[in-house]
C-alpha cells in the first residue's frame, strides 16, 4: 500500500504558489458574455442550421428488428420519388460507423432495432422521410433477446450470430488480493466476522440487495444530426460532437482522406454528456449521399433513430450485493455482482472497506448502445450499490445520516481504483452540509416520532418520508489527452483554441477565466474557440466531466509559457529579472514600484506569441492547503456529492410527490458562478426524470422494437414536473488541490443521487423498490394496493 | 387591420383561383382567422394548393418583414422559417409537437411551428426568437435576462422558451412561479436549465 | 410524409365534397393529423389531399343559447378552458380542454378534432408502421397481447383491438350529455365514438367519410349542478392521459339526484359508468360513498394478461389503471360537492 506520488516536469515551476488573491477565477458572474450573447440570439449553428435553403435533407430507413440480416434492399422505389436526389445503402457505409460485428467488411447482421440500413437525399425533408419509407428490405429475421435476465438462462438466443455466449463472468478485483499482515485473510473470511449481512436473495417480504437499474436513453434534445459539404476533395462536416479528433480520423480513414483534408466543426452541441454520436452514422450518411449528389447535405434523425444508439455503454445494470457490518456500523466485507456493462466504481470509492470483490458479467442483448447522457454508468451504479447501504442503517438501528458517516471514504483512505491516496474529505463535508440545509437531524426525529418507517403522515394523510444518498465518484476528473493553443495578439488580447466540442457552455468558460487568471489579464480579454480541432490539437473527448480539468490545465500551460515569453520581454524593457515582475489586469508592473509597467500588448511585440498546453498537471498546489496536504501530493481527484430529499407518498394513486430536495456538490473551487448553479440545477431536474417521469427507453418484449423513442412516452420532466422552489442545489469548495486553480467538473456528479427518493420511499412505506422509475404501478404494488 | 386588402391584392397577384388569405379574428380563437370568399362569384368556391412542382408564392409576415416565399403545401410553417427565410434560431426538435423546441409566435399565440401549414400562417403575423435581439451586441430585455441568468445551457431550446416568454409577458407582465411554470409547460430543457428558465421568468417580471 | 394538397374550403358543403371520394383527410388544428401523416404510421396509401376546415367562417363561436351552450367544432381547447360560461357552468369541460398536452397544442388543437381522435396505442402510432397491427393490418397481431401492455384497455378488446380513446374533452362530453352536430345529423354523444362495425376497425367515431363536426351542443345543466374532470398521467403537461374521468352531478336535498360520470383512456372508446352513478344516486356524497361509485365504475375491468412472453424486468402491466380509476372517479365525485 505504497503512496504514489506525481509530478509533472515542465518548463515552470510546479512549486508555483498562488500567494495573490484570484482576481478572475470566482469574480465572472456568469459565461463569458460574447459566448453567451451568441446562445441567446441564435448565433450558435447548430448542424441543422448550416447552409439554410441550400442543402439536401434525408431520410433513413432502418431496420424494425431486434435481430435480423439483411437479404436484400430494393431502393427503386424511393429513386424515382419527387425531390431524391441520391440514395446509399449500408452496404456503402464503412464498418466503423455502423456497430455490427464484422470481418472486415460491413456485415448484414442487424443486432438491435434502429440500424440504419439505408438513406435517401431530397429537396425537402419530407419528401426525403416518404422516400426512405419507400425503400423494401428484406430480412431473414433470427431470434433476439432485451432482457438481460432472459439472455442469461440456459437456451437462450444468442443476441450476436456466431458467439458462444451472450455473456462473459470475471473476478475484476479481489481485495485484499494478498493476506493482510492482520485481520481476515479475504473477503469471504472477513464476511463472516460481520454481525449483520443484507444477502442477495430474493424475498416477496422483505427486500435484499438486488436492483435493476433503467434503460436511460441517449436521447438528446438536439437530434443527431450532421451537415456536410464536401469542397474540392476535401470533407467539411457540421456536427455536434465532443469528440471530434476521434471522428475525424475514423472519417479520413474510411474516405481515404488525409486528416488534415477533413474539417470538422462543433459549435451548437445540442445535449449529451459522453460521445453524442460514437459511430457517426448521421456524419457518414450524410457524406456519401452529399459526395454522390454533390450538394451539401444534412442528415438529422427522427425522434426514434434518434433513440437508438449515441452512446458508448448499453445502458441496462442489474446488481446483486451481500453485505456485512460490524454492529458499530463498520463495514466488514462487500462481495458485488454486477450485470451489464459497467462497474461498481461507486461502490469502490464511496465506502470505506479494505475487504471488496467485484465480479462482473457483461451481458449482451440486442438493444443499442445507449446510456445516460450524463455520467453514462455513474448513476446507475450509485443506484444499484446505495441502497443496500441505506437499508443497513435500518438493520443497524442507525439514523443513515451516522451510519453514512461511520462508512463513508475517508482522507487517509487509498483510493480503490487508482492504488493514490484519495485525500479529500469531501464526501463527509457534502453530507455534513446537506444535512444542515436539510435539517436532517430534526426532521429524523419528527419522522420517528410520528410513528417511524412506513407509518410516519403528514395531516393529508399521505405517508411522509426523508432520505439520504451521497457518492464519492470518478467523475470531474481529468483526462490526460487534450492540447490547448494560446495566441497572444499584438494588441495583447489573447485567444485560445481547443479541440473538443462542448455540450454546454461550461467548458468554454472554464478555460477563459482559468487563461485569464494564469495570464493575468482581464476577462473581456480573452476569446476561447471550441469545436473546431483542424486549428487546434487532438481534443480527446469532452466526457466524464473532464472538460473543465483537462482544458484548463492546458488553457493554464499554454497561458503561462506565454507570459512567461511576455515576462521575459518585459523585464528586457523594464532593465529588471521576471522574478521582479506581476502580471495583473493586463498589465506586466514591477512588484516594487507599479508605476513601472508595460501593457501586454507590448510585452507581446513584433510577432503574435502562440503557445501550447497539454493534458492533466497533478501535484500542483494551492494557496490553501486543505487538511494536512503536502506539496506535490496527487488527489485523486474525485467529485462528491450528498443529497437529501422529503416525499409525500399517495397510497390511493401510487404518486410521489417532492416536498424537498437539497444537494450539496464539491465543484472544487466556483469558477464561475451562475455556469456551475446551471450545472447543479440541471443534475436535479434530470434525477426527477430518471426516478419519477419515466425517462427510460423501453423494448418491446414481443419484438424488441424500441417502443418509446418518442418525447412522449419516454417522458422528461416538463416545467409543472420539477417543484422549483422546493429545490436546493449548493456548491461545495474543496479546493482540490490536484487541478489548477481548484475547480473539477460538475457537470456529471449532480446527477448521481437519484436512489435518494427510494430511499426517501423505503423511510415513508417500509419498501424497498428496486427499479430505477418509481412508477405509480410499482408503488401500488408495494403497498399490496394492487 | 389589413388583411382583407391584402388578400385582394393577392389574389390580382395570382394567377387563378388561388390561396384565399387574410379575414378578421373571430373571438378568442387565433385560428379563428377567417377566408374572404370574394375571389369567385360562386361563394362555394374552393381553392386547392398546387402539388410539389407548382409552389405557389405566398406571404409570410415574419418579425415585421414581409417575404414572399414559393412553398409546398405540405411544407412545415418551421421549415420554411429555417429553410427558406434562414432564421435558424428556432430549431426543429422533435418534429411531432412533443418538445417545444419549434415554438414561435402566430397572432401573438405560442404554437409549435412543426405542427403548422406553412399555408396556415400566410399573412398572419409571426415572430420568431430572433424579435428578442434586434442589436446582437447590446442586449436588452427577454435575451439579456436569459443571457445575465445563464438560462440556458446547449442553447438547442432556448429559442423556444425565449419566444413563448414574450407571448406570457405579454399577457401577464408579471408572472408568479407557479403561473411561469403554467405557461411555459409545453417546453422540455432536457440539460436542464428548467429551474434558471422559471427563475430568470418571474425576475424578468418583477423588473429584474 | 407523403407529400399532399391542401384543400381551402369556404363552405361545410364544399369540404364534404372533396372528402367524399375518399383520397382526401380533414385537417383541422392539425396537432394529430400531421402527427400521422409524419409518423407514416400506416400502410394505408395516404391522404392526396387535405381539406382545411379553418378555412371556413362561421365554427369557431362559443355561445349559450337559450338552455344549450353551442361550440363550434373549430373552437380551440385554449379559447374553450379560458371561457368564462364554460369554467362556470360546464366545468368538466373547461378543466378538461386545459388538461389536454401543453399550451402550444391547445392554441392550435380543436375540439372537433380532439374528439375524432384515431384509438391508439404506441404501438398503432410507432414511426413507419413498425409494428404492423390488426388495425392497421388485415388478420394483423396485436402488440400489446403480446407485448408492453402498460396504457392498454383493461375492459378487454373491441374488435379485438386493445387500444384506448385518448380525448380528454370525450368523457366531459359524454358526462355532460352533449349533442355531436355534423352536415349530416346530430348524435348524442353516447352514439358518436364507434366500435361495432368489424370491417372497420381502424374507425373511431360514426362519422361517414364525408362527414363533418361542425358543432358540439351542451344543454345546461339543471341547478344544483357541479362537474369536474379528473386526469391521472405520469407528467403534469403533454401526456395523454393514462385514466381520465368526468363527474356531472346534481345535488338536491344534500344527495345526489342525478349522477352522470365517464370515463376514458381505459377502453377502445369512452364509457359511461352507469353503475356509478346507479351507486352514488340518492346518497350523500362523501369519501366512501364516492369511493363506492369508483369501485362500481370498474366493474368487468380487467387487467390485461402477463407471461413470461411478454414481459420484462421493465414489464408493469395495466393492472394499476382499475385502481387509478377507481380513485379518479371517487376525487371527480368528491368535488362536485
Amino acid at each position: 500500500m505504497a503512496q504514489t506520488f506525481i509530478t509533472h516536469n515542465d518548463s515552470y515551476n510546479v512549486d508555483e504558489t498562488f500567494t495573490d488573491p484570484l482576481k478572475v477565477i470566482g469574480h465572472v458572474p456568469n459565461l463569458v458574455d460574447h459566448f453567451a450573447n451568441r446562445i441567446v440570439t441564435g448565433n450558435w449553428p447548430f448542424a441543422q442550421d448550416v447552409f439554410a435553403g441550400q442543402k439536401l435533407f434525408t431520410g433513413v430507413q432502418y431496420c424494425p428488428h431486434a435481430h435480423a440480416t439483411i437479404k436484400s434492399v430494393d431502393t427503386s422505389a424511393a429513386e424515382s420519388m419527387p425531390g431524391v436526389k441520391a440514395v446509399v445503402t449500408y452496404r456503402e457505409v464503412p464498418a466503423p460507423a455502423m456497430p455490427r460485428p464484422t470481418t472486415g467488411e460491413t456485415s448484414a447482421e442487424i443486432i438491435y432495432q434502429g440500424m440504419c440500413v439505408a438513406a435517401v437525399a431530397a429537396t425537402d425533408p419530407f419528401l426525403a422521410r416518404a422516400a426512405a419509407d419507400a425503400i423494401k428490405v428484406e430480412y431473414d429475421i433470427h431470434p433476439f433477446v432485451v432482457d438481460m435476465d432472459k439472455a442469461l438462462e440456459p437456451g437462450a438466443p444468442l443476441a450476436v450470430n456466431g458467439s458462444t455466449s451472450n455473456s462473459s463472468t470475471r473476478v475484476v478485483f479481489n481485495n485484499p488480493s494478498t493476506p493482510p499482515a492482520t485481520g481476515p485473510a479475504n473477503v469471504d473470511d472477513a464476511m463472516k466476522t460481520a454481525d449483520v449481512i443484507i444477502d442477495n436473495v430474493i424475498d416477496n417480504e422483505k427486500w435484499f440487495g438486488t436492483s435493476w437499474a433503467s434503460y436511460w436513453s441517449h436521447n438528446t434534445p438536439e437530434p443527431r444530426s450532421a451537415t456536410v459539404k464536401w469542397v474540392g476533395g476535401e470533407l467539411w462536416v457540421w456536427s455536434g460532437s465532443q469528440n471530434i479528433a476521434n471522428h475525424i480520423t475514423n472519417i479520413s480513414r474510411n474516405m481515404g482522406l488525409n486528416e488534415s483534408n477533413v474539417h470538422f466543426i462543433s459549435k451548437g452541441c445540442g445535449g449529451a454528456y459522453g460521445d453524442r454520436k460514437p459511430n457517426g452514422e448521421e456524419a457518414w450518411i450524410a457524406a456519401l449521399l452529399s459526395k454522390k449528389a454533390r450538394m451539401p447535405v444534412n442528415c438529422t434523425f427522427t425522434r426514434h433513430v434518434n433513440a437508438t444508439g449515441g452512446a458508448t455503454h448499453q445502458g441496462h445494470q442489474k446488481s446483486v450485493i451481500k453485505l456485512g457490518c460490524k454492529r458499530d456500523g463498520e463495514v466488514a466485507a462487500i462481495d458485488a455482482h454486477w450485470y451489464g456493462t459497467s462497474g461498481p466504481i461507486h461502490l469502490q470509492l464511496t465506502y470505506k472497506t479494505d475487504y471488496i470483490r467485484f465480479t462482473s458479467t457483461t451481458v449482451t442483448i440486442n438493444v443499442p448502445r445507449t446510456g445516460p447522457f450524463r455520467t453514462v454508468t455513474g448513476m446507475h451504479s450509485c443506484f444499484c450499490s446505495d441502497q443496500i447501504f441505506d437499508q443497513m442503517a435500518y438493520e443497524l438501528n442507525m439514523d443513515p445520516y451516522d451510519f453514512r458517516m461511520k462508512v463513508a471514504v475517508t482522507p487517509d483512505r487509498l483510493d480503490q481504483a487508482t492504488n493514490r491516496m484519495n485525500g479529500s474529505n469531501a464526501l463527509r463535508d457534502c453530507l455534513e452540509e446537506v444535512g444542515k440545509i436539510f435539517d436532517w437531524k430534526n426532521k429524523w426525529a419528527q419522522h420517528k416520532a410520528a410513528g417511524g418507517v412506513g407509518k410516519a403522515r403528514l395531516p393529508d394523510g399521505r405517508l411522509w418520508g426523508i432520505g439520504s444518498c451521497y457518492a464519492f465518484n470518478e467523475k470531474g476528473n481529468s483526462d490526460n489527452n487534450r492540447t490547448v493553443i494560446i495566441r497572444v495578439a499584438l494588441d495583447g488580447s489573447a485567444h485560445l483554441n481547443i479541440g473538443t466540442g462542448a455540450a454546454s457552455s461550461g467548458t468554454h468558460t472554464a478555460v477563459a477565466v482559468v487563461a485569464a487568471e494564469a495570464l493575468g489579464t482581464t476577462i473581456d480579454r480573452v476569446n476561447v474557440t471550441v469545436g473546431e480541432a483542424v486549428l487546434a490539437g487532438s481534443g480527446g473527448n469532452q466526457a466524464g466531466s473532464t472538460g473543465t480539468m483537462s482544458n484548463a490545465y492546458g488553457a493554464f500551460e499554454a497561458a503561462k509559457k506565454a507570459l512567461g515569453r511576455m515576462m521575459a520581454n518585459a523585464a528586457t524593457t523594464l532593465k529588471t529579472t521576471t522574478d521582479q515582475l506581476v502580471s495583473e489586469n493586463g498589465r506586466i508592473f514591477m512588484k516594487s514600484d507599479p508605476t513601472q509597467f508595460v501593457t501586454h500588448a507590448q510585452a507581446v511585440g513584433s510577432l503574435a506569441i502562440i503557445e501550447s498546453g497539454n493534458g492533466a498537471i497533478l501535484g500542483m498546489n494551492l494557496k490553501r492547503d486543505y487538511l494536512s496536504w503536502r506539496r506535490g501530493q496527487a488527489n485523486t481527484v474525485r467529485s462528491s456529492v450528498a443529497d437529501m430529499c422529503e416525499i409525500a407518498v399517495d397510497e390511493e394513486t401510487g404518486e410521489i410527490e417532492i416536498l424537498r430536495w437539497d444537494m450539496v456538490d464539491d465543484v472544487g473551487r466556483v469558477l464561475f458562478p451562475k455556469g456551475v448553479q446551471a450545472q447543479l440545477n440541471g443534475g436535479m431536474v434530470m434525477k426527477i426524470g430518471v426516478a419519477l417521469t419515466g425517462w427510460e427507453q423501453l423494448f418491446d418484449p414481443g419484438t424488441g422494437a424500441t417502443l418509446n423513442g418518442n418525447f412522449i412516452d419516454q417522458k422528461n420532466p416538463t416545467p409543472l414536473d420539477v417543484p422549483v422552489d422546493r429545490i436546493t442545489a449548493v456548491a461545495y469548495e474543496s479546493n482540490n488541490a490536484a487541478s489548477v486553480y481548484g475547480g473539477i467538473g460538475c457537470g456529471e456528479p449532480p446527477v448521481l443521487n437519484y436512489v435518494v427518493v427510494h430511499n426517501a420511499f423505503y423511510n415513508a412505506t417500509g419498501k424497498r423498490l428496486t427499479n430505477s422509475v418509481l412508477y405509480p404501478a410499482r408503488v401500488l404494488a408495494a403497498l399490496g394496493k394492487i | 387591420m389589413t388583411e382583407e386588402k391584402k388578400g385582394i391584392s393577392r389574389r390580382e397577384f395570382l394567377k387563378d383561383a388561388s390561396l384565399i388569405v387574410g379575414g378578421a379574428a373571430v373571438g378568442s380563437t387565433m385560428l379563428g382567422t377567417v377566408a374572404v370568399a370574394s375571389c369567385n362569384n360562386n361563394n362555394n368556391t374552393t381553392t386547392s394548393v398546387g402539388p410539389s412542382g407548382g409552389g405557389r408564392h405566398s406571404l409570410f409576415k415574419v418579425n415585421g418583414i414581409d417575404h414572399w416565399v414559393e412553398i409546398e403545401p405540405y411544407w412545415s410553417l418551421n421549415f420554411v422559417i429555417r429553410e427558406k427565410l434562414g432564421l435558424t434560431f428556432t430549431k426543429m426538435g422533435c418534429d411531432r409537437g412533443e418538445c417545444g423546441h419549434c415554438t414561435v409566435l402566430v397572432n401573438d399565440l405560442p404554437i409549435y411551428s412543426c405542427m403548422m401549414l406553412a399555408q396556415d400562417a400566410i399573412d398572419k403575423p409571426i415572430e420568431t426568437a430572433e424579435i428578442l435581439s434586434p442589436d446582437l451586441t447590446n442586449l436588452d430585455g427577454i435575451a439579456k435576462s436569459f443571457r445575465d441568468n445563464a438560462a440556458f445551457q446547449c442553447g438547442f431550446c432556448t429559442a423556444g422558451w425565449m419566444i413563448a416568454t414574450k407571448a406570457l409577458l405579454k399577457k401577464n407582465p408579471s408572472p408568479n412561479l407557479d403561473q411561469v411554470r403554467e405557461e411555459l409547460a409545453g417546453h422540455l430543457c432536457i440539460c436542464s436549465g428548467i429551474i434558471e428558465i422559471c427563475q430568470t421568468v418571474v425576475k424578468i417580471g418583477q423588473g429584474g | 410524409m407523403y407529400p399532399f394538397k391542401v384543400n381551402n374550403p369556404t363552405t361545410v358543403n364544399a369540404a364534404a365534397q372533396a372528402l367524399a371520394g375518399g383520397k382526401a383527410a380533414i385537417i383541422a388544428g392539425g396537432t394529430e393529423q400531421l402527427f400521422f401523416l409524419k409518423a407514416m404510421h400506416s400502410p394505408a396509401t395516404p391522404p392526396e389531399t387535405l381539406v382545411n376546415l379553418k378555412s371556413i367562417p362561421g365554427l369557431t363561436d362559443i355561445k349559450e343559447e337559450g338552455n344549450t351552450l353551442k361550440i363550434g367544432a373549430l373552437a380551440t381547447l385554449t379559447a374553450i378552458a379560458n371561457n368564462d360560461i364554460i369554467k362556470s357552468k360546464y366545468t368538466a369541460l373547461a378543466q378538461a380542454a386545459k388538461a389536454v398536452a401543453s399550451p402550444e397544442l391547445r392554441n392550435q388543437g380543436t375540439i372537433g378534432g380532439n374528439i375524432c381522435q384515431r384509438v391508439q396505442c404506441w404501438y398503432y402510432k410507432a414511426d413507419n408502421n413498425l409494428f404492423p397491427c390488426r388495425r392497421k393490418v388485415s388478420n394483423g397481431p396485436c402488440y400489446a397481447l403480446l407485448g408492453d401492455n402498460r396504457y392498454n384497455s383493461i375492459f378487454g378488446q373491441v374488435n379485438t383491438c386493445y387500444a384506448v380513446n385518448p380525448s380528454d374533452t370525450a368523457p366531459a362530453l359524454l358526462a355532460l350529455g352533449a349533442k355531436i352536430v355534423t352536415n349530416k345529423k346530430t348524435y348524442n354523444a353516447s352514439e358518436f365514438w364507434s366500435a361495432t362495425n368489424t370491417s372497420d376497425i381502424e374507425k373511431t367515431t360514426v362519422l361517414a367519410l364525408d362527414e363533418i363536426v361542425t358543432e358540439i351542443q351542451i344543454p345546461a345543466p339543471a341547478a344544483g349542478t357541479k362537474s369536474a374532470f379528473k386526469k391521472f398521467a405520469l407528467r403534469k403537461s403533454f401526456d395523454f392521459p393514462i385514466v381520465n374521468a368526468a363527474a356531472v352531478i346534481t345535488l338536491s336535498g344534500g344527495t345526489v339526484s342525478k349522477a352522470s360520470i365517464a370515463l376514458n383512456a381505459v377502453h377502445n372508446l369512452p364509457r359511461k359508468a352507469t353503475a356509478a352513478e346507479d351507486s352514488i344516486n340518492g346518497k350523500a356524497i362523501n369519501a366512501d360513498t364516492a369511493w363506492d361509485a369508483g369501485v362500481a365504475a370498474l366493474n368487468g375491468a380487467n387487467a390485461m394478461p402477463q407471461t413470461p412472453a411478454n414481459t420484462t424486468w421493465d414489464t408493469i402491466g395495466n393492472k394499476y389503471m382499475i385502481q387509478i380509476a377507481k380513485v379518479l372517479v371517487k376525487r371527480a365525485i368528491l368535488d362536485c360537492r
